[in-house]
């Protein structure tokens, strides 16, 4: 496949030193600014991507790609100790993780995600260099009935894992939806729910959605619990080293919840925002205690954890060998590939293979390097739970007002973020999912998108979701989703019963 | 009437939250009327479905009451919350408007500074050295990601385009 030859001029050049303090630098940068509440990878990559220009290939797709995955890493610190998701990546590892930081185990929590990370990106970047042309040829297989299933069962799944009622799970859902559908339909150009507002007709952009329903509500009701800090003094007595072995006594978990996010990642579409919650939902139906995730265990950090970095090199698969861009960012790497005059696909693996090496080998020292930072520098990022919320609160705010407004200089843009707050706050006093509610809104784009392209492929039939052999799996699945938990709980009522 | 009302907790919060969001997707979905077939026929079939489970969810919530079992999650909306602490929630979100205006008025690094300092007060934090300390850390933070590292196009503040500063 690749050559001996080509690994070793690979890590002639990757270890050169202007390479090696490159890696090691936008791995920093790609850890604070993954931190900040709402900014990630999409918005850290398109800045960058200027600075590129006068640099090789290779370096150039290097420093891309790690950015992409030093601030998927750094999304997980501030979901942890915020319960802020730096990225939509890392928003299923709140729902435990940031339970761990109450209970005084930030640093085990951050332990465990670090070195998940490392083995699903280490996964993800195997599956990347051995499986991609057997991945990227079932990816290709997926047509818009596919994707339409796929979305659906996502959102299924999440509505019903929703924590607390079922419900209003669906109901959180079911709005995610409808707030999805705001703006300009993408099939007619007709405007819908926009009221005559100029800045609705594009639609609520998904970061001050996010900023919104994480930080800024997160920042509201930390505010109204009238707590001092988030955890109290000494409570950070969860050690990093303690965190890093637990990984792997969790085997199975760390080797399922990489393979979803190695696959979903081969999806174009379905970002690691979808194999983090799949991974984590996949691991509860899995578990033998699935009550008690959401609570505060390692398996709730691991399963997002590893799937999002492994859904980062799964997301380059059909970026780099058939030009169709895994997700928003895979398709602002591929940008970085063309500006260099490459063109992905049969081409760069047949004459630009000392690109691709340089490329994979880069990733596997970053991943590395990112363990090693990540590990030395979170017990730092690791004291913010200690600050006094009278200031925590505000800086996250400003942190997040900021974020919003760089991303289109769009004053309308904060209002958004503020409103989203105000509404994820009373969601959560009330009991609806805002995890539900932002999943439905990323799927629902692609749902209703892939719903009329299927229907229009099959001449008007609806009975193509079900008479395709994936969609009517996936069809399957969805009905076992829906009917199954119920049946199962009426069964498994008697027994807890007994116990109690 | 009113000890029907209550008997079944139809004046409770919940309930009327369910009865709001019934409301809001009946007046989406005749608003979605007029909208062509394919712009109209998703937005309507989650409200659809939104109308059924909150329906559901009601019938749930009545079946609690009159049952006197109301479930954990129905009450987790009404922990004991401490009094002030709301007033500070809606300080916030005006400071949170404040924040822009600032940013507006003073540009990125004074409007930061001047927002933190204003809502660590405004929230009850005291310790006036430590505050500005600790504002001023944050500032030179915010300062060095977003304008230094990133490059990003932020207000230079009204204020000093007006003066030549």
């Amino acid at each position: 496949m690749y050559s001996l030859e080509a690994w070793i001029s690979a890590a002639g050049i990757v270890f050169q030193w202007q390479n090696m303090a490159m890696v090691f630098g936008v791995s920093l940068i790609g850890l604070t600014i993954g931190f900040l509440p709402g900014i990630g990878p999409l918005t850290a990559l398109p800045l960058f991507l200027p600075i590129t220009y006068g640099m090789q290939p290779g370096p150039a797709l290097i420093l891309l790609a790690i950015l992409y995955m030093s601030t998927t890493y750094g999304g997980s610190l501030s979901a942890i100790l915020l319960n802020t998701p730096g990225t939509a990546a890392s928003a299923a590892t709140c729902l435990d993780g940031y339970p761990m930081a109450k209970q005084g185990k930030g640093g085990v929590a951050i332990g465990i995600s670090m070195m998940s990370s490392f083995v699903g990106g280490f996964i993800g970047l195997a599956g990347l260099i051995f499986l991609s042309p057997i991945i990227a040829d079932f990816a290709l297989k997926f047509q818009p009935a596919e994707y339409f299933m796929l979305a659906v069962l996502g959102l299924v799944l999440i509505a019903a894992s929703a924590k607390g009622s079922v419900l209003k799970g669906f109901i959180a859902g079911g709005f995610g939806f409808v707030v999805s559908s705001i703006g300009m339909d993408m099939m007619t150009g007709y405007s819908r729910f926009t009221f005559g507002s100029v800045y609705l007709k594009g639609g609520i952009p998904l970061v001050p959605m996010i900023i919104g329903l994480f930080a800024f509500s997160e920042v509201l009701a930390l505010i109204e619990s009238g707590d001092r800090t988030i955890s109290e003094k000494g409570a950070l007595s969860g050690r990093i080293i303690d965190g890093l072995k637990t990984p792997f006594r969790y085997i199975k978990t760390v080797l399922r919840s990489s393979l979803i996010g190695l696959g979903i990642g081969t999806i174009p579409g379905e970002g690691a925002a979808v194999a983090n919650f799949t991974a984590y939902l996949a691991e509860a139906r899995a578990s033998k205690h699935p009550e008690a995730f959401g609570t505060g265990i390692p398996e709730g950090v691991i399963a997002p954890e590893a799937s999002n970095n492994a859904c980062v090199a799964g997301a380059l698969i059909p970026t780099l060998t058939l030009g169709i861009p895994g997700g928003g960012v895979a398709a602002v790497f591929m940008g970085g590939i063309m500006i260099h005059g490459l063109n992905p696909g049969f081409e760069l693996f047949t004459r630009h293979q000392d690109i691709l090496t340089t490329l994979f080998f880069g990733l596997l020292v970053a991943n590395l390097l990112l363990l090693i930072c990540g590990s030395l520098l979170s017990p730092y990022a690791a004291k913010v739970t200690v600050i006094p919320i009278s200031i925590l609160a505000p800086t996250i705010v400003a942190l997040g007002v900021i974020s919003t407004y760089i991303m289109r200089s769009q004053i309308l843009d904060v209002v958004a973020a503020i409103a989203a707050g105000i509404m994820g706050y009373f969601m959560k006093k009330y009991g609806y999912s805002t995890v539900a509610f932002l999943v439905a809104f990323i799927l629902s784009p692609i749902a209703e998108k892939s719903f009329y392209q299927a229907v229009l492929l099959a001449d008007g039939s609806y009975l193509t979701f079900a008479v395709r052999p994936i969609s009517g799996t996936l069809l399957l699945l969805t009905i076992l989703a829906l009917v199954l938990p119920p049946i199962l709980k009426k069964f498994r009522k008697p027994e807890s019963a007994g116990s109690d | 009437m009113i000890r029907y009302l209550h008997r079944y907790g139809l004046l409770s919060i919940l309930f009327l939250t369910d009865v709001g969001l019934l409301l809001l997707s009946i007046f989406l979905f005749f608003l979605a009327a007029d909208y062509p077939d394919m712009a109209r026929m998703f937005p309507r079939l989650a409200l659809v479905m939104i109308m059924v489970v909150t329906l559901l969810d009601m019938i749930c919530f009545m079946r609690d009451q009159e049952a006197k079992t109301p479930s954990k999650e129905r009450e987790e909306g009404f922990e004991a919350v401490r009094p002030g602490q709301q007033l500070k929630v809606l300080y916030m979100v005006a400071l949170i408007f404040i924040f822009f205006f600032f940013m507006l008025l003073f540009g990125l690094a004074l409007g930061t500074f001047l927002f933190l300092m204003l809502s660590g007060w405004t929230l009850g934090y005291r310790k006036f050295k430590t505050l500005i300390f600790s504002a001023v850390i944050i500032t030179a933070f915010v300062y060095v990601i977003f304008r230094v590292i990133m490059n990003s196009f932020l207000p230079e503040g009204l204020i000093f385009s007006i003066t030549g500063g």
